[in-house]
């Protein structure tokens, strides 16, 4: 009984293990390594049509900064063309569209959603079909992209190997609540750190959904988006990945966003991304195990231990149920295990990025006072612990329903009327 | 190329990169945070293997010291608590040959009775119920007080089902807590030198944060056993797991992580002095409140 629990105790310590190493080097190769960020920041070239897709539903209160950030960006106006997905919104999203649609017929093509499944998937998806041109950029309607983003981020495209990018994510609404606060050391050392230190390494940086674009020859080639899914993100990279399309980081691309200001919103926000991502999981562990011949030996370690992210929530969980049995049980566990058990706490649960990690990156940033915080990591990592357990767990449970694919979408706090600097 | 001509190439080189970072009027161009890095040289890596290096070695030398402090203080803590128990001392044989005398407080292990499991049941239940009435905005405290209670409620479901007898004595719990904190203590001028001294930081800082944690974790670390047997002799071995599984290492790890957060939110040497911070953490959107 005994071996029996212990057995599977040091097998997540191990991984923990792995998992710190893993975070340590990235650390390592971001602070002294150097760094790739392939044609960044080209100002003059034969600049390829661009369609940027904006899914929306009831996006009222944050679309219009959306589209005028858009509207005034650096790139040849007939060369890009914004189309908003109004996907079945019953707010004034619809109005808001036709009023740009009027303003600026070329340059604005919203695309209407008003029946089919719910969430971002289905309406790319849909959208998909609207546009020709050969590379598509998605946004979000929260963010808030920046004169220059768009030529940064099709820049990379001009490599023929190229099947997607990703930029940078920074949230704007940082000073708001402690969880804004925590959010925006997360996607510190997540983007800052992690997905720098993959692009130097020539491992798998994720494309995220959002501030990133794919190569719509590339889309087609790996079978479009997906609507089966809860995490469009993680399932495209790793198709793109094992179809031999490289997928691209972009750190100088940065674009303001949003992050949730309330709690629930963020328990639905990350049980989403646990449910998605631990679907790419089930779904792609073995195709990348069974390594195609362009990946890399590396670039399989890496896919695998980024696949399973979300899944080390429910692992650290176990692994702390199962020290509590093995101490009323009267076995001495080594300091070392709990030590372990008890760093991994503090940590960020999007990218399992460590206390050092994230610290690193907030330095980097030149913004040294928030890392004060550091300890605070706790509190979001209980949260996100128990939530990113419970969605694994519920989803586990409910395997055999292909229909659960709710999608909860995040909640907006932007005011009415507020002023975008 | 050979000799003057090629020390010139060298030179000019170096002025074209020297350049390079040159601005308007002098100023100095510093790169974007997207593509800033450190330089690492031969004398960070000694620097850094010599603090840790040292660290360990300190801690080494002081270990006597260390042992005659913990005693010192539980014999003080041991009166102003109330704890009547007599005091002594346990040898610990570590690795390598070494010695350390942990304090004991030969206190006995009281279990809970009837009555004991009666009202930890009754404010276990209390505390959770509590969690579903906090306001949203204390999810982080409702989750960590489900957390406690739902360790507490395995203690009571322990003491009130189990066949086998409470498998710790107080002292048991006492020796692993010290052991333990005196490990950890090991390990933090060896963890600071794989994620502190690699930075920028002045010498005299990073050695003040090895110190400074050092001496915290010293007197933390028996005083904060000394409140577990204060509420271990109050409330019996009831409370024994929760003090240990919550209020035990991962209090250790936080001090640690508080030091670090602090010293890495100091000033580096190759920082750039006059520079403000990125937009977005500047100054809150116009149109906004504070923070609620």
């Amino acid at each position: 009984m005994r071996l029996a629990l212990l057995i599977p105790l040091y097998a997540i310590v191990a991984i923990m293990v792995v998992y710190t190493i893993r975070h340590y080097l990235f650390t390592l190769n971001r602070l002294f390594g150097r760094h790739r960020q392939p044609y960044v920041d080209v100002g003059t070239a034969s600049w390829p049509r661009v369609a940027v897709f904006v899914p929306c539903h009831n996006e009222e209160r944050v679309i219009a900064h959306m589209l005028d950030a858009l509207l005034v960006c650096d790139y040849p106006e007939r060369q890009l063309v914004i189309i908003p997905i109004n996907d079945r919104s019953t707010d004034g999203t619809a109005k808001i569209l036709a009023e740009y649609a009027s303003k600026f017929p070329v340059r604005v093509a919203p695309f209407v959603r008003k029946g089919g499944k719910p969430g971002k998937a289905a309406a790319l998806k849909d959208a998909m079909a609207a546009s020709d041109a050969p590379i598509h950029l998605v946004f979000d309607a929260d963010y808030l992209p920046g004169r220059g983003l768009i030529k940064q981020l099709v820049g990379p495209f001009f490599d023929p190997e190229t099947g997607a990018v990703m930029g940078r994510v920074v949230p704007m609404n940082v000073n708001k609540t402690l969880l804004t606060r925590l959010l925006d050391l997360e996607r510190t050392g997540g983007y800052q750190v992690d997905q720098q230190a993959r692009m130097n390494l020539g491992l798998i940086p994720q494309y995220g959904g959002t501030v990133g674009g794919v190569r719509r020859a590339a889309l087609i080639d790996v079978g479009g988006w997906r609507d089966d899914t809860l995490a469009e993100d993680t399932d495209l990279t790793f198709r793109l990945v094992l179809a031999g399309w490289e997928v691209v980081y972009q750190n100088r691309s940065e674009c303001y966003e949003e992050v949730p200001e309330s709690w629930p919103s963020r328990i639905r926000q990350i049980k989403r991304w646990a449910r998605g991502h631990n679907q790419s999981l089930a779904r792609y562990w073995w195709p990348l195990l069974k390594r195609p011949t362009h990946v890399r030996r590396w670039k399989v370690v890496d896919g695998l231990l980024l696949l399973g992210v979300f899944a080390v929530g429910p692992l650290l969980l176990l692994g702390w149920a199962l020290a509590i049995a093995l101490y009323y049980m009267g076995v001495p566990l080594s300091s070392g295990v709990y030590v372990i058990l008890a760093v991994a706490m503090y940590s960020t649960l999007g990218n399992f990025a460590a206390f050092f990690e994230v610290a690193a990156g907030a330095r980097l940033d030149g913004s040294r006072g928030r890392i004060k915080l550091l300890p605070f990591l706790i509190v979001g990592f209980l949260v996100s612990l128990v939530s990113v357990s419970w969605a694994t767990v519920a989803k586990i449970a409910t395997f055999w329903r292909r229909d659960d694919q709710r999608w909860e979408k995040t909640e907006r706090h932007r005011e009415n009327g507020t002023v975008i600097p | 190329m050979r000799g003057k001509s090629a020390r010139r190439e060298v030179e000019r080189a170096r002025h074209f990169e020297a350049m390079r970072t040159r601005g308007f009027r002098g100023g100095l161009i510093v790169p974007h945070r997207s593509m800033v890095g450190l330089p690492w040289t031969a004398l960070r890596f000694l620097t850094t293997l010599a603090l840790s290096l040292g660290g360990v070695l300190l801690l080494y030398i002081a270990l006597p010291s260390l042992g005659r402090l913990w005693q010192e203080i539980f014999e003080r803590a041991r009166d102003f608590l109330g704890l009547a128990a007599p005091l002594g001392d346990q040898l610990w044989n570590l690795p390598g040959g070494l010695e350390f005398t942990l304090p004991v407080l030969a206190a006995g292990t009281p279990l809970p009775g009837d009555g004991a499991l009666r009202i930890a049941t009754i404010v276990t239940l209390l505390v959770f119920g509590l969690t579903v009435l906090l306001p949203v905005r204390f999810t982080p405290l409702r989750y960590f007080l489900r957390l406690l209670a739902i360790i507490q409620a395995t203690a009571i479901l322990f003491f009130a089902f189990a066949a086998d007898p409470f498998p710790y004595r107080l002292q048991d719990h006492v020796f692993v807590l010290l052991s333990a904190g005196l490990v950890i203590m090991a390990l933090v001028p060896l963890v600071l030198g794989l994620t502190l001294h690699v930075f920028d930081l002045a010498l005299w800082k990073k050695l003040l944060l090895t110190l400074a944690i050092l001496a915290h974790l010293a007197v933390f670390i028996p005083l904060q056993v000394l409140v577990h047997i204060w509420l271990v002799m109050h409330g019996t071995a009831l409370v024994m797991p929760v003090l240990f599984l919550v209020f035990g290492l991962l209090l250790d790890i936080l001090v640690f992580v508080s030091f670090y957060g602090w010293a890495l939110s100091w000033r580096g040497e190759l920082e750039r002095r006059d520079l403000p911070p990125p937009a977005h953490l500047a100054a809150p959107i116009r149109g906004r409140g504070r923070g609620r």
